[in-house]
């Protein structure tokens, strides 16, 4: 049991760190908000399945019909599904709302 | 008589039982739906507010939206409570007393709080549903209760009135040909009283050693049927008058009145070759006469009609009653209750109403006498008549 917990923080971790290294760090350096993204998303699309969902399309196969952060170009990230439905869980966790409304 | 009116009675409460069910019935859904109907005015009467509510936490959460949750302090209001719900049913923020949303419905009541959900434009900080709880003082349902009980009231009890007016028109026609029947039974049996007194007085004066045998038979056939008809003629007139006739109570002497009797029905007996026995004791009983000769009349014609050819009658008397025995068809030890209900009879073997031993138990309640039943079927059956002293 203890070493399962292990494996599991240990995979949360390397996940947090590949969303800190490979998310966090180019989009701070392109300038683009991941927050105002967040924002913008949760607008238009209300619940994580949905807003998930539809950024997991964008980011996979970017539209620009269906770009909601128009102060960026669209661009195809470089990450296999399993990984960036990871990503985003992590994303969602980090900037909900829910938990932070007083 | 008194049964008819009796039936009469019971017809005229059914229909009335069945008039007020319905009535009761058209009450209840009116009320339903005067109630809906008032609680849906004062939803709609609260709308405006409710709308207005809403849009005051939606502008409160855009710019909660647009801060990025910088500020994320959720407005509060000392006149309704709020939520926010995603478009999963999700609770994103609530100050509700009562989570328990009912999504289907835009606006409605619950336990004692109005409920109204709008839906935003844009879904700020995620907000599919925007819920606003306000209490509600329920003037409205006092009103709505008090009204129901006024005019509800008047109206069953109008209804009522109606009612026992109308079943007393439709049972008319009813009532009356139960007066006809009864008038017309009373007429008959009076009618009937001159002639078989005559038939019978006329056979007792005749010298029967005197004629020769196959007229002698003869004559003891008209006997019997003429005694039979007179049996029926007195149970007739006492179910019809027994309210009208006033006892006469006097100090009978049953050794001598059921002899009387035995006498009467001796012809009878002699028919069906049927021997019987009396084996007295000093026997008295206070009651009147007439009805008590009606009571031996009774079981001792029973006793004899459902008698076989040849069999036997054992009638004693005792200080404190007497019994009847006859060695005839018996009575199954289930059916002895049903014997003394009116309009009964267990074999039609033999002729007659059924209303004899309804007529025994009539007299005996009347008397306080106790009835007792033993019997064996193809054996026989004893019926037992005692008193106090």
């Amino acid at each position: 049991m203890a070493r399962v917990i292990v494996i599991l923080l240990f995979a949360f971790l390397c996940n947090a760190q590949d969303f800190q290294k490979e998310c966090m760090a180019c989009h701070q350096r392109k300038g683009i908000d991941l927050k105002k993204i967040y924002f913008d998303y949760l607008l238009e699309y209300s619940s994580k399945r949905a807003t998930i969902k539809a950024m997991q399309e964008y980011l996979l196969s970017p539209d620009p019909s269906k770009q909601l952060y128009i102060d960026a170009k669209p661009y195809k990230h470089k990450v296999d599904k399993k990984s960036l439905d990871k990503l985003l869980e992590i994303y969602w966790n980090r900037y909900t709302v829910i938990g932070k409304i007083r | 008589m008194d049964t008819n009116l009796t039936s009469e009675k019971s017809s005229l409460y059914k229909f009335l039982s069945l008039y007020i069910f319905l009535t009761i019935i058209i009450f209840l859904l009116a009320s339903t739906m005067y109630y809906k109907f008032e609680k849906e005015v004062m939803l709609y009467s609260k709308l405006p507010k409710l709308q207005e509510y809403s849009k005051d936490v939606i502008r409160r959460i855009r710019a909660m939206h647009n801060s990025l949750l910088e500020d994320n302090y959720y407005p509060r209001y000392s006149n309704f409570k709020s939520a926010i719900y995603d478009a999963d049913y999700v609770k994103i923020f609530s100050l509700l007393r009562n989570e328990k949303i009912d999504f289907q419905n835009y606006l409605y009541k619950r336990d004692r709080y109005i409920y109204f959900i709008k839906e935003p434009s844009l879904y700020y900080l995620g907000a599919k549903y925007v819920v606003i709880e306000v209490l509600d003082d329920e003037k409205w349902l006092t009103r709505v209760y008090k009204n129901i009980l006024i005019y509800g009231g008047i109206f069953i009890v109008f209804m009522a009135i109606i009612g026992y007016f109308l079943g007393k028109q439709f049972l008319r026609p009813m009532k009356e040909s139960f007066m006809l029947l009864n008038n017309f039974i009373k007429d008959t049996t009076h009618e009937l009283n001159t002639p078989v007194s005559t038939i019978l007085t006329n056979i007792e004066t005749i010298d029967k050693e005197s004629l020769p045998a196959k007229l002698q038979k003869k004559i003891e056939r008209i006997e019997i049927a003429a005694r039979t008809i007179s049996v029926i003629y007195k149970d007739l007139a006492y179910l019809l008058l027994q309210d009208k006739i006033p006892s006469t109570i006097e100090k009978i002497d049953m050794n001598e009145l059921i002899g009387q009797r035995v006498d009467y029905f001796k012809t009878m007996a002699e028919a069906k070759k049927i021997k019987i026995s009396f084996s007295k004791s000093p026997c008295f009983l206070q009651a009147d006469k007439q009805k008590i000769s009606r009571l031996v009349d009774n079981i001792l014609s029973n006793a004899i009609k459902y008698n076989k050819i040849g069999g036997t009658i054992k009638i004693k008397t005792f200080k404190n009653g007497f019994y009847i025995e006859d060695s005839g068809i018996g009575i199954e030890q289930s059916k002895i209750d049903e014997i003394f209900e009116r309009y009964r009879r267990l074999s039609s073997s033999e002729g007659g109403f059924g209303i004899g031993l309804n007529i025994v138990l009539a007299i005996a309640k009347e008397f306080n006498l106790q009835i007792k039943v033993d019997s064996k079927i193809n054996q026989y059956t004893r019926i037992s008549i005692l008193w106090q002293e």
